[in-house]
């Protein structure tokens, strides 16, 4: 069966070693800030550059105790799978978010529902110019 | 590749070798070239997106760790760690400079 193109769900997700399950939701996010410039009489931009590029990573899971055992400031790698949402051999997709500094973690609990806990982390560029967040397929 | 080339210790690969599938078949494609330009097993290559003007170039290597210039804190801070061979398709090939403050020499 050939790759759908799909990804669905996660596994295999971990920051600095510590395993994360019962997990609900990750997002990877590329953290481009725009500049725009306006001047004279403009009510638009007229130039927009790209400011800055912080790459960023959000971790949902039921498994409360695990995200608010991490201190913040705390750093590490985070690694997630991507599957093929059906399941198709080397259609997964593995990100790795390298020099990753948890920010912080909110638990929230509503009464009738699951708790959850989402940690936030922010990741640094070793070098300034080489982006923390990779890739490679399954 | 010809087999006396040295294995290289990073790619620069210009987005139009990924081909003109869905972005998903060009992720696949970019990280299978540079897997085999890397003789990285499947799933060995890892691969950065980085924009350069209007251009979007895929930096690869064998480890998530690499980075394209010497760290913050390292004497070399902010220069080249690698020098380039650009092939005549557009492909570069990066081997590591030797590093006099390297406590631990790469192998390779």
């Amino acid at each position: 069966m050939s790759a759908t193109a799909l990804q669905q769900n996660w596994s295999n997700v971990e920051f600095a070693s510590t395993n994360f399950v019962h997990v609900n939701s990750v997002t990877f996010s590329q953290g481009g800030q725009l500049l725009p410039y306006m001047g004279d009489a403009n009510k638009h931009p007229t130039v927009i550059a790209l400011q800055s590029v912080q790459n960023r990573c959000s971790i949902t899971t039921s498994d409360v105790a695990t995200p608010m055992g991490i201190q913040p400031g705390t750093s590490g790698t985070i690694q997630a799978t991507q599957p093929d949402a059906l399941g198709s051999t080397g259609g997964a997709i593995n990100w790795t978010l390298i020099n990753a500094v948890h920010e912080n973690t909110d638990d929230t609990g509503n009464w009738g529902q699951f708790a959850t806990a989402t940690a936030t982390f922010l990741a640094y560029s070793s070098d300034g110019t080489t982006p923390p967040l990779s890739f490679t397929r399954s | 590749m010809i087999a006396s080339e040295p294995i290289p210790d990073a790619v620069r690969i210009p987005e139009s070798f990924a081909g003109r599938g869905n972005a998903w078949e060009r992720s696949d494609a970019i990280c299978a070239l540079a897997e085999s330009l890397l003789a990285a097993p499947r799933s060995g290559a890892f691969v950065r997106k980085l924009r350069e003007g209007k251009v979007a170039i895929y930096y690869g290597t064998r480890s998530p760790e690499d980075t394209l210039n010497y760290p913050q804190g390292h004497p070399r801070m902010g220069r080249p760690r690698y020098r380039w061979d650009r092939r005549a398709d557009g492909v570069e090939l990066g081997y590591l400079l030797p590093d006099p403050h390297a406590q631990d020499q790469d192998p390779r």
